[in-house]
């Protein structure tokens, strides 16, 4: 179940990496503008690291690096997307979602896609934390 | 297939904002060449309070320094929403004052007053306020031709085609590619990407 779950969690963030890194930076700067939240510099910063930060991370996940700390890296940029996101969305921004790449708008259905990747990241934590299997035996 | 579907909807965003402005040539619903290398299609709803957001801190400056300069072609399309009791009703007004030359005066004020008549209903009065007791019979007269209430339907249309779910949105084509772009955005950031599609010999 790890091993799937840092696969799927790893292919997600190269795939949203993907999504964004094809089209041109400032239309991914215009979706995090959209949301209304960052002053423009940090627009900028946000549109032109996230993508590479989110590739690393993907990759890493994928080969199985550092895993124990790059699983609590997972969830806690998730649950900051879902936090964004849910606020955006009760606040009634009528905005993109910005998750992959442009065209698809902040609803119920991305909401509830990003809950459910927090939700794997979270368990994906407790599981290479060691929380679910007990203590571990002794040599 | 989807590669068909996008080059017909870009055709059809690209004549209905040619009719608007070939039928008159004072129409300022879409200002900018035809031909430009970049065009953006506002799908906006006059009692929408994020549309009055981007009108005003947004798209008017683009308007003056990108359009009006012939840089890049901005069109307006009608959407308004179920939700917007008068909203169609100001659609109407700023349609058939577009045929006077009198678009931006009208829009702007409706954008501007936006708070009281989305409270009130008083649309017309807003109308009334901007512009002299002859254009405004004009606008009566012209307001009740079939053809207006058919170009927003129109507009709807299009916008559905496009998928769009939300106003404003924008759709920004350039090299024959759309972009959807939902929400209020800032005018630094939208005039940076608008820059870097343009290129330096803009």
């Amino acid at each position: 179940m790890k091993i799937a779950l840092r696969l799927v969690l790893g292919a997600i963030f190269i795939y949203a990496a993907y999504t964004k890194l094809r089209q041109s930076w400032l239309l991914f700067a215009l979706s995090i503008d959209s949301y209304q939240l960052l002053p423009e510099w940090a627009v900028y910063a946000v549109a032109r690291t996230l993508p590479l930060a989110e590739l690393a991370l993907g990759v890493l996940l994928v080969a199985g690096i550092w895993l124990r700390y790059l699983s609590i890296v997972a969830a806690a940029i998730l649950g900051l997307f879902l936090t964004v996101m849910v606020l955006s969305y009760f606040r009634g921004a009528g905005i993109d979602c910005g998750c992959f790449g442009v065209g698809e708008p902040l609803s119920l259905k991305t909401l509830a896609r990003d809950g459910a990747l927090l939700a794997g990241a979270l368990v994906l934590v407790l599981l290479t934390w060691g929380y679910t299997q007990g203590p571990e035996p002794r040599a | 297939m989807k590669l068909l579907t996008s080059a017909l909807l870009l055709a059809a965003l690209m004549f209905s904002g040619t009719q608007s402005s070939s039928a008159q040539s004072t129409s300022t619903r879409a200002v900018g060449p035809v031909t430009a290398a970049v065009r953006i299609d506002v799908f906006s709803d006059y009692q929408c309070p994020a549309c009055k957001a981007l009108h005003e801190q947004t798209l008017k400056r683009i308007k003056e320094e990108y359009a009006a300069k012939g840089k890049i072609r901005l069109a307006h399309h009608d959407f308004p929403l179920e939700m917007h009791k008068y909203a169609r009703r100001a659609a109407t007004l700023a349609a058939a004052a577009d045929r006077l030359g009198k678009f931006d005066a009208v829009s702007n004020a409706l954008f501007l007053q936006q708070d009281t008549w989305s409270r009130t209903g008083s649309v017309d009065e807003v109308v009334d306020s901007v512009l002299t007791p002859e254009e405004r019979k004009k606008i009566d007269e012209i307001a009740a031709d079939p053809a207006i209430a058919a170009n927003i339907e129109r507009d709807i249309q299009l916008g559905t085609r496009m998928k769009i779910t939300s106003t404003p949105t924008m759709i920004v084509t350039h090299a024959g590619k759309p972009n959807p772009i939902a929400g209020v955005v800032t005018y630094p950031v939208l005039s940076r990407y608008l820059n870097s599609l343009l290129g330096p010999a803009q």
